[in-house]
C-alpha cells in the first residue's frame, strides 16, 4: 500500500488515472447504446480507422495527429452508423471491410514511410496501448477532460432521445423524433470515445471498454437506466483497478484494464445466475 | 517537445532515432527545453539561467539529496518519496564532501552544445557512492512504470537535470570512429518488451561495463548535451555498479 500511495503522488500516473477514469466512464456511457443497437463491433472498426489515419498523420509529419485523427474518424463513424440499415453492404460487413482496411493501409503506411527507428515499437503501442496511457501529456490530459465533459453532457441532455432511438427507431421516427440527428450524435461521441480510449487500451482492446461493462451491467440489471448507471461504476472501478495492478505488477496497462472487465463481466454473471436462480 | 535517443543496438553502428519529433535545430531544440522552464526569448540569457538551475539542481553539498526540478514543481517522484524518509538520516550519515578536493575528471565523449562544464559541480562521487543520494531509482519500479519514467526523461528532460538516476537494463555501446566517441546506453524494455529506449551513460569506470547485451547496472547525474543539431539525453558522472 505503501509503494501505491508513492506511485500516486507521480504526475504521470495522475494523469493516467484522470484520463483512464474518464475515457472508462465515456466509453461504458455508450457502451449500453451500441451494445443494444448491435453495434458492439463499431469500436474495433473505428479505432482500425483511427489507426490508419495517425499513421498517415505520422506520414505527414503532423505534430497534432488529432486534428486530422478526430474529424476522419467522425465522418467514418457517421458513414458507418448511417450506412448500417439501409444499404447494399450492411451494417457487419461495412465495419468489417473498413476495419481490415484501414488497419492493413496504416501499417502499409508506416511500413513504407517510416518515420520512426523504431517502427515495430510504435504498431506495438497503438494497438496494445502497453504504456500509452502513462505517457500522456497534461494537454492532453485537458483534451480528455474537456471532450469528456462533452460526452457526458451529450449523454445526459440527449439521454431520451437516445434511449427511444435505441430501442425502437422506427417508433421514435414515427412519434417525431429526429432518428438521423440522434444517429448521427451518437456516432459523433462514439468516434470521440473511440479516439480517446486508443491511449487507454490501443485500438485491438476498445472493444472491451464498450462491450464489457454494459455486458456485465446486463446480467444484474434489466432497465436502460439501472444498466447505465451500473455499466458506468463497473467501467470505473475496472479502469482504476486495472491501471493500478498493471503500475504495481508491471503488466501492459491495455491488456490488464481488459482482464479485469473480462473478471467483472464473470463476477456479474455468476452473482447474476445467482440471484436469477433466488428468483 | 523533448530530447532525442539514439536508437541503440548491439553493434557498432549506430543510428539516430528521434523518440519525440519536433528538434530541428540546435537553436531551436535550446530555446524549447530552455522555453519550459523561463519562458524567455533570448537564448543566451536562457541558456545562463539554465545554466545557474542545473548548477543548482545537481545536488547539496550536505545532504547528497539533489534538488530536483519535480521538487521545485511541488511535484515529487517515486524516489522523491523514498528519499524524504531517508533524508533525516543521510544528513548524519553522509559527510560532506571536501570542498577543497579536486573533483573527479569526467570522460566527455562530447562537446557539450552550451551546457555547464562538469568541474563547476561539486564533487557527485560521495553522493554515487551510496544508495542514499539517489533521486530517481528505476531498478525499484515495475516495468511499466520504468518505461513510463524514462518516457518522461525524455519528454520533459528539463525536470530531471541535475537528478542522480539509478538504472538497470541491457548494456549496449557503440563508437563513432570518424569522431573517436564511445557511447554507452543502458537499454530499458516496456511490459510487452516490444518498446525499448536507451539511456546514454558516460561512465566514470568504464573498466565495469559487461559485455554487449548482459545486465548493467548504473547510477549517474542526468544531464543533456546537444551534437549534430540535436539535443540527448545522458548521465554524466555514471558509475557501473
Amino acid at each position: 500500500m505503501d509503494k501505491l500511495a508513492e506511485y500516486l503522488q507521480i504526475p504521470f500516473v495522475q494523469h493516467a488515472l484522470i484520463a483512464g477514469v474518464l475515457i472508462a466512464l465515456c466509453s461504458s456511457l455508450l457502451g449500453v447504446t451500441l451494445v443494444l443497437k448491435r453495434f458492439s463491433f463499431i469500436g474495433d472498426g473505428l479505432s482500425h480507422v483511427a489507426f490508419g489515419i495517425m499513421a498517415i498523420a505520422a506520414v505527414l509529419r503532423l505534430s497534432n495527429d488529432m486534428l486530422l485523427v478526430m474529424p476522419l474518424t467522425i465522418l467514418c463513424a457517421v458513414l458507418l452508423l448511417r450506412t448500417g440499415q439501409n444499404t447494399k453492404i450492411k451494417g457487419d460487413a461495412a465495419i468489417a471491410m473498413i476495419s481490415v482496411g484501414a488497419l492493413a493501409f496504416g501499417y502499409l503506411l508506416m511500413n513504407i514511410f517510416s518515420t520512426s527507428g523504431n517502427l515495430s515499437g510504435d504498431v506495438c503501442s497503438t494497438l496494445f496501448g502497453s504504456t500509452s496511457i502513462l505517457t500522456i501529456s497534461k494537454k492532453e490530459v485537458l483534451v480528455c477532460i474537456i471532450l469528456s465533459i462533452v460526452v457526458v453532457v451529450s449523454f445526459i441532455l440527449f439521454y431520451n432521445k437516445i434511449f427511444a432511438v435505441t430501442f425502437d427507431e422506427g417508433f421514435a421516427r414515427a412519434s417525431g423524433v429526429k432518428a438521423g440527428l440522434y444517429n448521427l450524435i451518437i456516432a459523433v461521441i462514439t468516434a470521440v470515445i473511440i479516439v480517446l480510449a486508443m491511449n487507454l487500451v490501443g485500438s485491438l482492446l476498445i472493444s472491451a471498454l464498450i462491450i464489457f461493462p454494459a455486458l456485465s451491467a446486463m446480467r444484474l440489471f434489466k432497465s436502460f437506466k439501472s444498466v447505465t448507471i451500473c455499466s458506468a461504476v463497473l467501467s470505473l472501478i475496472c479502469a482504476l483497478v486495472g491501471i493500478l495492478i498493471s503500475i504495481l505488477t508491471g503488466t501492459p496497462v491495455g491488456s490488464t484494464i481488459v482482464a479485469t472487465d473480462a473478471a467483472g463481466f464473470l463476477i456479474c454473471w455468476i452473482v447474476g445466475e445467482g440471484l436469477g436462480a433466488k428468483k | 517537445m523533448g530530447a532525442r535517443s539514439r536508437e541503440w543496438k548491439s553493434g557498432m553502428e549506430r543510428e539516430w532515432s528521434p523518440i519525440i519529433d519536433g528538434f530541428e535545430g540546435k537553436e531551436k531544440t535550446m530555446k524549447k527545453i530552455n522555453n519550459r522552464v523561463h519562458h524567455g526569448n533570448k537564448s543566451i540569457a536562457l541558456l545562463c539561467a539554465f545554466a545557474a538551475f542545473s548548477l543548482a539542481a545537481c545536488g547539496d553539498s550536505d545532504g547528497g539529496v539533489t534538488m530536483g526540478a519535480r521538487t521545485q514543481n511541488s511535484t515529487a517522484t517515486v524516489n522523491d518519496l523514498l528519499q524524504a524518509g531517508l533524508e533525516e538520516q543521510q544528513k548524519t550519515s553522509i559527510s560532506t564532501p571536501d570542498p577543497t578536493s579536486t573533483p573527479t575528471p569526467t570522460p566527455a565523449p562530447v562537446e557539450d552544445g552550451g551546457w555547464p562544464s562538469e568541474p563547476d559541480k561539486p564533487d557527485e562521487n560521495a553522493v554515487l557512492s551510496t544508495t542514499e543520494g539517489i533521486d530517481i531509482d528505476l531498478t525499484i519500479l515495475s516495468s511499466t512504470m520504468v518505461y513510463a519514467e524514462v518516457y518522461d526523461m525524455m519528454s520533459v528532460p528539463e525536470n530531471y537535470l541535475g537528478k542522480i538516476v539509478k538504472m538497470e537494463g541491457q548494456y549496449s555501446y557503440m563508437a563513432d570512429e570518424s569522431k573517436g566517441v564511445e557511447y554507452h546506453a543502458c537499454i530499458i524494455k516496456d511490459a510487452t518488451a516490444c518498446c525499448s529506449q536507451g539511456l546514454e551513460f558516460v561512465p566514470n569506470n568504464p573498466e565495469a561495463c559487461p559485455v554487449l547485451g548482459e545486465s548493467v547496472t548504473v547510477v549517474g547525474t542526468f544531464d543533456i548535451y546537444f551534437e549534430d543539431d540535436y539535443g540527448y539525453i545522458t548521465l554524466r558522472n555514471a558509475q557501473v555498479l
